[in-house]
């Protein structure tokens, strides 16, 4: 499966499109477009989403930025991701204003990013 | 019959549609995409803007814009044609507009209208897929083709562009800046609904820290399950633990703590991220 880049981004960067899911409630869904990011270590969701999407607060990190400065502290929940047709239970935390797909997911996925194509692919499926 | 990806690639290999500078990486499952031209205009700019070489079109909130596409386009009589926004740019808050459809015998390139109803710039850049076009093979050939007055259009006209209005839409740019302007307030409501939300939550966290130099003695480097007040479940895995704890007591309240002396620090070392949490 192929994504193209997203041009929004200046220059452009990849994406993934992705479907959260509540565990509680698998008809509340959100389908987005998530960067790509292999230096977060975990993925990040926009509060308003986790709200949207009903997701209970089951841990708390410290959360540090740019050459480890602290950027306080942040709640996490557990959702369902769903990539490529393959779902998949994962933690994220309430970070940030937009999708970012961190290592804790990505590190499940083989991905090829063809930069000069500006084209993202998924040469399997998830583990 | 809509064409699917094969009979449009088809379609445009046996010279039956023209569809310039064609590429599989457009083509859809029933669609092609469509990319943002040389050429586009904003109502606020008021003038045509060329997007290879001034840059991504800047599309203001409440402003509208006009943008050709960079495809020229030519239907046999036979193929009539539709096309609408790409999901993710109808996500960001714009909304097209344009004519029922692509007459059969169109040739030319298509203007799409684009309004921005988001309260922020949605940046258009060159050669960026944003639109489809989805083909359908009519049952017979029309008595005529298309001959209306952008038949052969390939540049953004004065014709074209006078017939708008002189400035962006004033009722959708007021309702966009009030809406941003009280925004805000909604987010301070937003956070009134919380503590009554983590109360459960927060005291399941405060039962972990004094439960925590006791674990240390037995359970560290171990995730452990806080809930009630008491550690219930352990585990090295942090996400079997969690789907192991909704399984037994339901998607609620609690508090999933790694047992070691320092909380838990992830990095999140992009520079967007960290820039807007400042």
């Amino acid at each position: 499966m192929s994504y193209q880049y997203d041009h929004n981004y200046d220059p452009p960067a990849p994406v993934i499109r992705v479907t959260v899911r509540s565990l509680a409630d698998s008809h509340k869904q959100v389908m987005v477009d998530a960067l790509v990011d292999t230096g977060a270590d975990i993925t990040c969701l926009p509060k308003a989403v986790v709200k949207a999407l009903g997701g209970e607060p089951a841990s708390t990190y410290s959360v540090a930025g740019v050459n480890g400065t602290s950027l306080g502290p942040a709640n996490s929940c557990f959702l369902e991701f769903e990539i490529a047709s393959t779902k998949k239970v994962a933690e994220a935390i309430s970070f940030g204003d937009e999708l970012i797909l961190g290592r804790n997911i990505l590190n499940e996925l083989t991905l090829q990013l063809d930069g000069p194509a500006c084209k993202l692919s998924i040469m399997f499926d998830t583990k | 019959m809509i064409l699917v990806d094969e009979e449009i690639k088809e379609a445009v290999n046996s010279g039956e549609v023209e569809l310039s500078d064609f590429s599989k990486e457009c083509l859809q499952p029933a669609s092609y995409d469509l990319r943002v031209g040389e050429e586009g205009f904003v109502l606020s700019a008021g003038r045509v803007i060329n997007i290879q070489t001034e840059g991504p079109l800047e599309i203001q909130p409440g402003d509208f814009a006009l943008i050709m596409t960079h495809e020229k386009l030519r239907l046999p009589t036979n193929i009539v044609g539709r096309f609408g926004l790409r999901s993710m740019y109808a996500r960001m808050g714009l909304l097209a507009t344009a004519g029922p459809q692509v007459d059969p015998g169109f040739e030319g390139k298509l203007v799409i209208g684009v309004v921005n109803f988001s309260s922020q710039t949605v940046r258009m850049p060159y050669l960026t897929p944003f639109c489809t076009l989805e083909l359908e093979r009519l049952s017979r050939h029309s008595s005529v083709a298309y001959g209306g007055p952008y038949q052969g259009q390939e540049h953004l006209t004065d014709e074209l562009t006078k017939m708008l209005p002189k400035e962006p839409f004033p009722l959708a740019v007021m309702l966009i800046r009030q809406l941003a302007a009280v925004s805000p307030s909604l987010r301070h409501l937003e956070t009134l609904t919380l503590p009554r939300q983590l109360g459960i939550f927060e005291q399941e966290r405060e039962a972990f820290e004094r439960l925590k130099p006791e674990l240390l003695k037995t359970h560290r480097g171990q995730y452990v399950v806080v809930r009630g007040g008491k550690a219930v479940l352990f585990g090295q895995d942090k996400t079997k633990l969690a789907r192991q704890a909704y399984e037994q007591f339901g998607y609620g309240p609690l508090y999933i703590g790694l047992v070691e002396k320092a909380r838990e620090t992830v990095h999140i070392p992009t520079p967007r991220a960290s820039r807007r949490m400042a």
